[in-house]
Formats: C-alpha cells, structure tokens, sequence
C-alpha cells in the first residue's frame, strides 16, 4: 500500500470514530456548557485536536476515552480562560439554518428538566455525573478520563447522587 | 445507594443530538482539517492502525511531500486558529486568501462526483454573495472588492459549467437539473437581497453602485443557468423515460423538506419580520405548494418527468423565500430601525451568536460609519491567539 493509501485508511478509520461518537460527545459537552453553539464547537476541537495529536506520531490506547479526556481538557480550559473562542464560522452552511433552529428549541426543552438539576451542582461533581450517567463510563474510566483516582471518583459520585437527590426532593 | 431518577434522566438526554447537517458539516470541516494536518510520519507497512481493540496510532517515519500551500498555512497556523479565523474572513481581510485559495479549495478536493463538485462551487458562489452583502451592510463593499468578487464568481461559475457538461455527458440529465434550479434559487435570492442594498439604503459613500454593479452581474449568471435549467428539463419531458420514478419521488421529498423548513422558518421569524418580507415568503411558499400539488398529480398519471420539472419549480420557490428570509435574519436588511443593532428584535439564535462571538460587537461598530478594515484583522489575530492546545494532552 502507497503512502497515499496509508494517508486514506487512517482518514477513514478516524472517519469511523467520528460518526460513531460526535452525537455522543455533543450530548457530553452540552450537559457541560450548556450551551449548544458552544458544545459544537468543543467537539469540532476535541476531533481536531485528537487526530493532531495521533498525526504527531503518538499512540492512543482507547481512542473514546481519549476523545473525553480532550474534551475535558478544552471545557476546563475555557472555563480559565472565560471569555469564549468563536470558532461559529465553521457553522456557516445557513440553509440548514432552520432545521438547526428547530432543533435547539426541542433539545432545550428537552434538557430543561435535566439542565436544571444538574446546574445546580457544581463543576466537579456535575462532570462525575454527566459521565456516569448520560455518557454511560464506569468510575473505573471516569478516574482515567479526568485522571483522578477511582476512588476519588467513587466519592463524588456518590456525594453528586446525594446532592441531586435532596435538590430533587426539595423541587 | 442509587438514585433511580437517573434512569428517566439519560433516556430523555439521548434525544439531544446533533442534526444531521450539523454533524456533516463538521464531518467537512474536520476532513479539512485532517487534509492539512497529515501524518508527519506513515509507513505503508503499519496499514493496520485500527485493530479491533480502540488502539490508535501513525506509526514510523517516511516524509510526504505536501503541496506548498499546506506547508504554508502548517507554519502559519500549528493550531487549528488559521483555518478557523480564515472561514471568518471577508474580501480586504488579511486572511481571505486562505478562505478562498486553500480553505475551500480542500473542501472541494474531497468532492468525489461531479454532482458534489457542482454543489460544492454553487455554495461557494453563494459564499461570495453573503460575504458581498455583508460588506454592503458594514459600508465597505468598495470597488476593488466587488471587482474581486466577481471574479472569483465567475471562476465558481465556469468550475460548475465544467462540473455539469460532464453530468450531462453521462446522461444524468435529472441531477443536471436539480443543480441548475438550486443554483438558480440561490441565485435568484441574492438578486433581490442585494437590489435591497442598491435601491439606496444610506450607507456610506458609494456602496450603492457597487451592489448595482454586482447584481448586474448575478443577473447575467441567473439568466445563463436558468436557459440551461430549462432546456435540461425541457429534454426530461420530452424524453419520457429519461426520468425514472424513484427520481422524481425523490425530489418531491426534498421539495416538501425545503417547504416545511422554509414554513418553520416564517413561523419563527413572524414576530420580527417586516410586512413586505412577510408576504413575499408567504406568496412565494403558496406557489411552491401549488406547483408540489401539481406535482403530484403529474406523478399519479405517471408523467414522472413534468412531475419531477413541477417538484423541481417548488424546491427553487421555497428555497427562494428560505434564503430571503435567512438574510433578513443575518442582515437586518428589512428592519429598518435596526441597523447595528442585533440584539434588537433579533431571534434567539442572533443572540445566542452574539454572546458567543466577539467579532459582532466590532461589526456592530463600524455599522455606525467608520468602515475600516483594521479592525476585522485584530479581530481575526485575537481569535487565533485566542485558541491554544488543551493541557495535559
């Protein structure tokens, strides 16, 4: 197989993880930022960044978690740096527009509900829960993912579930 | 201990998705992306880089040659900030050159059919007119630029006659018309956007002119691609079994898609909308739907070549109003008193734009007359520096 051919397989393979996990990781960095321009965009970076990182030449060894870790990296990062990076002109295809609409207004909907308990925890012990229980990972590659001790993780869990349960009582 | 509403709570969050332009649209731009950001390392023997387990790696060390404009833009940019702020960039701006030379030009690199290749360069056409208007709408549509637009249009418009002889030559008379009336919508669209800047809105020194001048142009391309519209589907009726029924049904789909959309988009711009862009969507909407109707019946009888010219007029009508009503959101062309200031009666989504990017505020400003380019280019730098690599990776 030519260079060329090498240079199409790792496209498309990369390809694959792409329509296999976008939707996913959007719905991860929705319930992070709560905002779904800005969820796009963290996941148009997290691809970006994490095929950057393997065309350097460096080895991944569970590319989803990966993908997580990155997307962590860049929601923590923003939230240092607070003013947000525009990157809206990668979404300038305006016919879609009007779909795009439509579906904001039923995803807000739709989170609402969601949005509200979980915005009332704090950053640490939401991003345990989002994981958990909307993106599905064991504690075990949660500790991976935000490169903290299982145990740790196990703890705030558990201290997140507590919380949430109280706030959803006293609602 | 297990809080069981979290069950309820993940069924329900799984319909938070992404829409399917949104996620091909990314799929482009992350293509792109991967385009000018190849490997530094390959080597054809470790092929198998995807092995069942999710391990993941480029391996070894054999250099590429990579065209000059990507080893270019590799040291401009080592981040993902260049592409980015180039996709913003207007006529005039430092990095325009890069939407146009290389950006785009590695879009449509990676249209593989003739037909993708065609839409591709009509959008890019398109691309050309919105960044035309908005230039007219910040006072900055000079004549250097307008010149500069028209000739990049004239090169998308010669690619996409180049794109459709050869549709043509393979007998795929339908696609060749789905092409020109899309193309022909568009362009029809931007006809009457920019005649809203030429018939004199007072916005600086000369501007009028120069979206005269441009529409002129428009109008000559509108009128080539419509001759060819028509003597394409013209051949689609006469020749009855050149359009099979699968195509029409196909394009009677895409047609109700594009009513329903361009529909939902009225609804929710009712509120902010001027009478007079009212009732040109609404009357453009009810043809589209007569001519679907008409459609129909065409496709009942069997006559699946008039059907599918009849789903072709209604796709264009909507896609007419749906365009116009899309600038009247972005633009503000219609609502008089509200020149520089979005937040004004804008929708949900201006708003939203508007907190997340900090280029509108300046736009907004020189809106109020001062016109210069300098500050875009600021603009453009602060967002590059703005996008740094994430720690720990």
């Amino acid at each position: 197989m030519n260079t060329k051919g090498y240079m199409e397989g790792a496209t498309q393979e990369f390809l694959k993880f792409y329509d296999a996990y976008a939707d996913a990781l959007f719905r991860h960095c929705y319930f992070r930022v709560y905002e779904r321009e800005r969820a796009k965009e963290l996941v148009q970076d997290t691809f970006m960044k994490t095929w950057e990182y393997l065309a350097k030449g460096n080895e991944v060894k569970n590319l989803k978690a990966f993908l997580y870790r990155v997307a962590n990296n860049l929601v923590i990062d923003e939230s240092r740096r607070q003013k947000p990076v525009s990157l809206d002109a990668l979404q300038d295809e305006g016919f879609d527009l009007a779909v795009h609409d439509a579906d904001q207004v039923q995803a807000k909907a739709e989170a609402g509900r969601i949005s509200e308990l979980l915005g009332k925890l704090d950053e640490h012990h939401r991003k345990v829960v989002v994981l958990r229980y909307i993106d599905g990972f064991g504690p075990k590659e949660i500790a991976h993912i935000l490169g903290e001790s299982e145990n740790v993780v196990s703890v705030r869990l558990h201290r997140a579930i507590k919380q949430i349960s109280t706030l959803y009582e006293v609602s | 201990m297990k809080f069981r509403k979290f069950q309820f709570i993940s069924k329900e969050a799984e319909n938070i998705l992404l829409s399917v332009p949104e996620k091909s649209e990314m799929r482009g731009n992350l293509v792109a992306f991967m385009r000018t950001h190849p490997p530094v390392s390959v080597q054809p023997s470790s092929r198998h880089i995807w092995s069942g387990s999710s391990r993941f790696r480029f391996a070894n060390f054999i250099l590429r040659p990579m065209p000059i404009a990507l080893v270019l833009l590799l040291l401009f940019g080592t981040g993902t900030g260049i592409s980015f702020a180039a996709e913003q960039a207007l006529p005039g701006d430092v990095l325009y050159p890069v939407k146009v030379g290389v950006t785009e030009e590695i879009r449509g690199a990676f249209t593989f059919s003739a037909h993708a290749g065609a839409q591709w360069e009509a959008k890019r056409v398109e691309r050309r007119l919105e960044e035309a208007e908005e230039l007219a709408k910040q006072g900055r549509l000079t004549e250097d630029i307008r010149a500069q637009i028209e000739s990049n249009f004239d090169m998308h418009a010669e690619r996409i006659n180049e794109r459709l002889s050869q549709i043509e030559a393979r007998g795929e008379a339908a696609i060749a018309a789905e092409v020109t009336s899309d193309f022909e919508a568009s362009l029809k669209a931007h006809e009457g956007i920019l005649e809203r800047f030429a018939e004199g809105r007072e916005r600086g020194s000369g501007d009028d002119n120069e979206a005269e001048e441009l529409l002129l142009a428009i109008k000559i391309h509108r009128l080539d691609i419509e001759d060819k519209r028509a003597d394409t589907e013209d051949s689609l009726v006469v020749e009855t079994h050149t359009v099979a029924q699968a195509a029409a049904e196909e394009r009677l789909r895409e047609a109700q898609e594009r009513i329903q959309e361009t529909q939902n988009r009225l609804d929710e711009s009712a509120g902010t909308l001027n009478a007079e862009a009212k009732a040109d969507a609404e009357m453009k909407l009810t043809a589209a739907k007569a001519a679907l109707a008409e459609g129909k019946t065409r496709l009942e009888a069997g006559q699946y070549g008039q059907a599918f010219v009849s789903f072709q007029e209604a796709h264009r009508l909507a896609q007419e109003a749906n365009v116009s009503l899309r600038a009247t959101g972005n633009l503000d062309i219609y609502n008089e008193g509200n020149e520089g200031e979005q937040s004004e009666g804008s929708t949900e989504d201006e708003k939203q734009n508007s907190g997340t990017e900090p280029q509108d505020e300046e736009d907004n400003e020189d809106d109020e007359g001062s016109g210069g380019g300098g500050d875009d280019k600021e603009d453009l730098l602060r967002i590059n520096l703005g996008i740094q690599p994430p720690a720990n990776l």
